[in-house]
Parts: C-alpha cells; sequence; structure tokens
C-alpha cells in the first residue's frame, strides 16, 4: 500500500496490474476538489492549465456544469435518477443570469458588484460542486465523508492548485474552508429519498426540499459571510441576497432560458426593499414564491424545461478565446 | 384585514373580476400562466378557500399563486399555493407555533376536510404515523389529528406536510422554519404553505412529469401498485403490532 501523492511500485509483467492506494476521506476530498479545479480551467496538455479569467465566461461553464448535475450527463451521473439534484436545475438558470449580469456589469463598470458577484458566484461553485461530484463519483463513502471535508486539511499538490484560485484568501476562511455540512446533510438525504421513492407524486416534494435545503445553504453558509456580510457592497447588491427573491417579483417573467435577456433580472430593479428583505417570513415568502414558480414549470413544462438545460450545458468547454479582456477587470492572481 | 376568496376549478376570468385589483397576471410562456396577489407582513391578507360546505380561512396571508394551465383551459384554476404566517408578528416561540399550527390543522377539520393518506402509505394513524414519516420521508402526510409533542415538533423536518380531502379538492399544510432560528429554547420564525389542488391536478402528479399528457391512461395501473405497496407495509406494520385503521377509504379517482 502507498499513499496517494507518491506510490512507488514495481513493474511486473501482469498486464494492467495495479497498485493499491488506501484513501481516506481528506484523500477522498483532495480527489473531489480537483474536478471542480478542472472545469473552470483552459488546460494547456497534460497535467497543465490555466484559470479563465472572463468572470462571465466562469460562470457560464459554471451553469454548464450544474445543469449536467441535473440532466444526469454529469461524471457518475446516472440517467434513472434524472430529477434527484434539482437545486442544480435552478442553479443552472441563476448562473446563466450572473453570466448575462457580468457582461453587462462589466460594460457599466460596476465595479463593487461586478467582483462581488463574480466572487459569490465562483466561490458557491468551488464548494456545491464538491458535494455534488463526490456523491455521484463515491456514493458508497458519501455519508462516512461528508463531515470530514475541510480544504484546509487537503493534500498538499492539492492545496498549491487552489492557490491560484481567486479571492482564495479572503474566501476559505470566510466559508470555514467548505467544511459547514448541516444543510448539505439534509439535501443529501433527500436526493437519496428521490432515488428509492417508488410513488411518484412523492417526489416533487423531496425535490422542493432539495432545493431549499441547499438554497439554505448557499445563503447562510456561502454568499451571507463571503459577499453580503461586505459591508463595502452596495445597497444595490444587498438587494441581490438571494436570486430567488428577484425571480420572485409578481410583475416579473421568470428567466428560465438560456439567453441573455436584455432587460435581465438581475438589473431590473424588481427586488423588494430592504423592510421586507430584513422581515423574515417576507424573505421566505419571497423565497418560496419563486421556487414554487420554478417548481411548478419543472414539473409541468419538463420539456421545454430541460430543452434549455442542455443548451446551457453544452457551454461546458467555453473559453476566454476571443474575449476582449480587460485586465483592469481582472482580480490579480 | 384584505381578503380573497377562492375557489378550484374557478375561471381564472371569475377571480379579475371580483379581486382585479389585487390579482396580477404573469404569463409564462406556452404553458402556465399565473395569478399572484401579495400582502405586506405588516398588514397581512386573509384568503378564503372552497366558499360554501368546506369553506375555511386562512389568516395572515402574505401571497397568493394560483395556477392556470393553458393546456387544460376547461379546468380553469387548477392550483393555488398561499403563504402565510402561523401568527402576525415576525418571530414566534417554537412551542407556541406548535399549538397555534395545530389549532389551524383543527380549524380546517372542523370545516368538513378529511385527514388523507398516501395511496402506497400504511393506515396508521397519530404517533405511529409521525414515526413512520420520521422515519422514512417527509413527503408522506401526517395525521392531523395528531399533536405532536414539542420534541416531536422539532424533529419534524422543513417542508413536512398535512393533507385533506373535500369534495373532489385536495389541501397541503406545510411549514418551513427560518434556517438560522432553530434552537427550541428561543424564538423562530415560520411560513406556511398551503396548496391546493384540483383532483385531476393532484392525479396528474400520479405519472412521471414526461406522461402528463397521457396520465388518465396511465391512471389505473399506477393506482394499482401502489395499493400493493400500502398493502406490503401494512403487513410489516401488523406484525410490528400495529392497529391499522381498516375504516379509511381512499378518496375516489377520476374515471377514463
Amino acid at each position: 500500500m502507498g499513499d496517494l501523492v507518491k506510490t512507488v511500485a514495481p513493474t511486473n509483467t501482469t498486464e494492467k496490474s495495479c497498485t493499491e492506494v488506501a484513501c481516506d476521506c481528506n484523500d477522498m476530498w483532495s480527489i473531489v476538489q480537483q474536478f471542480s479545479t478542472i472545469r473552470l480551467c483552459e488546460q494547456k496538455g497534460k497535467g497543465s492549465g490555466k484559470i479563465l479569467q472572463a468572470y462571465s465566461t466562469r460562470a457560464k461553464r459554471i451553469a454548464a456544469t450544474y445543469a449536467r448535475f441535473y440532466l444526469e450527463t454529469e461524471d457518475g451521473g446516472n440517467p434513472d435518477f434524472k430529477g434527484r439534484h434539482y437545486w442544480m436545475a435552478l442553479g443552472a438558470f441563476a448562473s446563466k443570469t450572473v453570466a448575462c449580469s457580468l457582461d453587462m456589469l462589466r460594460v457599466e463598470t460596476l465595479q463593487t458588484v461586478f467582483q462581488g458577484l463574480g466572487k459569490g458566484n465562483l466561490w458557491l461553485f468551488y464548494d456545491i460542486s464538491g458535494w455534488h461530484y463526490y456523491y455521484n463519483k463515491y456514493r458508497q463513502s458519501f455519508d462516512l465523508c461528508v463531515n470530514q471535508r475541510n480544504a484546509a486539511k487537503y493534500l498538499k499538490p492539492v492545496q498549491e492548485q487552489m492557490n491560484f484560485y481567486p479571492w482564495k484568501d479572503e474566501a476559505l476562511p470566510k466559508i470555514n474552508n467548505m467544511s459547514d455540512c448541516t444543510y448539505i446533510k439534509v439535501a443529501f438525504q433527500k436526493t437519496s429519498e428521490f432515488e428509492g421513492q417508488k410513488n411518484v407524486s412523492k417526489r416533487p416534494p423531496i425535490q422542493m426540499a432539495n432545493l431549499q435545503a441547499i438554497a439554505d445553504h448557499e445563503q447562510g453558509v456561502i454568499l451571507q459571510p463571503l459577499i453580503y456580510a461586505d459591508p463595502d457592497f452596495a445597497k444595490w447588491v444587498r438587494r441581490q441576497r438571494c436570486m430567488l427573491i428577484q425571480w420572485a417579483s409578481p410583475d416579473l417573467q421568470l428567466v428560465f432560458n438560456h439567453a441573455c435577456d436584455t432587460k435581465d433580472a438581475l438589473l431590473k430593479s424588481v427586488a423588494p426593499d430592504d423592510t421586507v428583505l430584513e422581515n423574515l417570513k417576507s424573505r421566505m415568502f419571497w423565497i418560496s414564491a419563486a421556487a414554487s414558480k420554478f417548481h411548478h414549470l419543472m414539473q409541468t413544462q419538463t420539456a421545454y424545461m430541460e430543452k434549455e438545460l442542455h443548451t446551457i450545458a453544452g457551454w461546458v468547454n467555453l473559453s476566454d478565446d476571443g474575449l476582449e479582456l480587460d485586465p483592469a477587470y481582472m482580480q490579480p492572481f | 384585514m384584505s381578503s380573497l376568496v377562492v375557489s378550484i376549478n374557478a375561471s381564472p376570468e371569475k377571480l379579475l373580476r371580483e379581486h382585479g385589483d389585487q390579482i396580477k397576471v404573469v404569463k409564462q410562456g406556452p404553458g402556465v400562466n399565473f395569478y399572484t396577489a401579495q400582502w405586506a407582513q405588516q398588514s397581512p391578507g386573509s384568503v378564503t378557500i372552497q366558499p360554501g360546505k368546506f369553506q375555511f380561512t386562512i389568516p395572515y396571508v402574505l401571497g397568493l399563486q394560483g395556477v392556470e394551465e393553458t393546456g387544460a383551459p376547461a379546468e380553469g384554476l387548477v392550483q393555488y399555493e398561499i403563504f402565510a404566517g402561523i401568527t402576525g408578528p415576525d418571530l414566534i416561540g417554537h412551542d407556541e407555533a406548535r399549538q397555534k399550527f395545530f389549532a389551524l390543522l383543527q380549524g380546517i377539520r372542523k370545516a368538513g376536510w378529511t385527514p388523507f393518506i398516501d395511496r402506497d402509505d400504511p393506515r396508521i394513524r397519530g404517533r405511529q404515523r409521525l414515526e413512520y414519516v420520521l422515519k422514512s420521508s417527509s413527503a408522506s402526510s401526517l395525521d392531523p389529528d395528531y399533536e405532536p409533542t414539542l420534541a416531536e415538533w422539532m424533529q419534524l423536518e422543513d417542508l413536512s406536510r398535512w393533507t385533506f380531502y373535500a369534495d373532489h379538492a385536495y389541501l397541503s399544510v406545510a411549514f418551513k422554519r427560518e434556517a438560522s432560528l432553530r434552537d427550541p429554547d428561543k424564538p423562530g420564525a415560520y411560513l406556511l404553505t398551503y396548496t391546493l389542488m384540483s383532483e385531476n391536478q393532484h392525479f396528474r402528479t400520479y405519472v412521471a412529469p414526461k406522461d402528463r399528457d397521457r396520465w388518465k391512461e396511465l391512471l389505473p395501473a399506477t393506482l394499482k401498485e401502489l395499493q400493493a405497496q400500502r398493502q406490503q407495509a401494512e403487513k410489516e406494520w401488523r406484525l410490528k403490532g400495529a392497529s391499522i385503521d381498516e375504516g379509511y377509504v381512499d378518496p375516489p379517482a377520476p374515471q377514463r
């Protein structure tokens, strides 16, 4: 037995011979993190790559990855269980909307908002894609290892790669090194319930519970400490606390398609005012009402919604090439 | 408290005629139209559902969402979601929430609604049903005639639900707790979601979304399977000494 980073075994004459390596949970989480790293890299040959520069390219690849998780076309996916990663469908539309908004904000030079949105979207991905990838690929040890994710303990080569993650020094301590899994455990309990549920009429409430638990994680564990708690963050952005709040406006047609709408949700002044958001019940109402609209469309307009998700899933290899990259908008790393 | 009256399968035109000043129409692509209303938390509304025999009123309403499926225009509004508080203030003690919520369920019972047991679930009642739900899935409906203890209440997951049936309509009541306020000794915040569905809309959920257009054709076989699952589950519960409510009869299914 060797260790994961360096194992030496003598060559032999047996075809496809293997050496066993024992992995503990930390090794597993280190492997998993590399999925997220590679997904946002422009690969430059074997074992070498460069993190995508344009925020909107990142947001589109993130949207594509979420769509692939939902559609079960991601690595480790299982088409028989389509629908179990329900939040991922919503996340795909949300990250698409972020990509569209980033393109607009870049033009309008709203630096604070541009940076905040880019940062929130990126770090939510680094966190949330890992839980899902682990569950898909290594289901058998997920329950055992779910409590043991901690980016500060990852294997050294993986930590070295993560040094290239934008905003890394600021983000990791704020989100507890991606170790917080209270809502994640609830969410994946629902994923597992979905897989075993034979009564089709019980699947929609299970899906909704998955979506709400990940929304709690996204809001409370990642975005709140990372960007909303930032005193420099403009009032405009405080109102963007939750993508769902934007979408809940009774006046607004939901933006569940793959195209960028020029009247896109994020820039329309449709969010409720701060007093509405500061009241817990009304905040829960705005989120629940939007989730319910999304849910209804997913359940009754499934073909349309999945067609849009397929288009978004096609952005998975999108590159920065051809984009005009202005260094002024790039966080140095 | 401004109020609104809704009934299942009513035409959207009727809703707009009666409450046009409060309702907004959100057309969502080719398939669905939403009819929404909302109230500020400081001055919540009330919604009376199913005026007539099974009428009851939901207080502290923050929002209403009615659904028209353009593929079934003759059915009118096939579903409503009503979002409401348990009481007026933002915060409420968890035990007070439990008691007031149970009183709301009793109000629905008094209006003539019958508790519904999911068609694959064993017909067990009270605390046994609660144990079953905690162990299997919060997607199974709880028994509204059983008042959970505080400890049990705190164990119930978000979106746990209680379902009722009356006169070809189904009603589910579910709660969500504010995620950051779940300490039983400190106040929490709750949002209730009442989902009212027409009979057809309820049974459409028994087939996979991709088969929705063929739901009537597929329904009989599906119901048969669910019946078999219930029988199996009841067999196991009987062995454990549970009493099965043999008197419970499923609400009628639509005929082909």
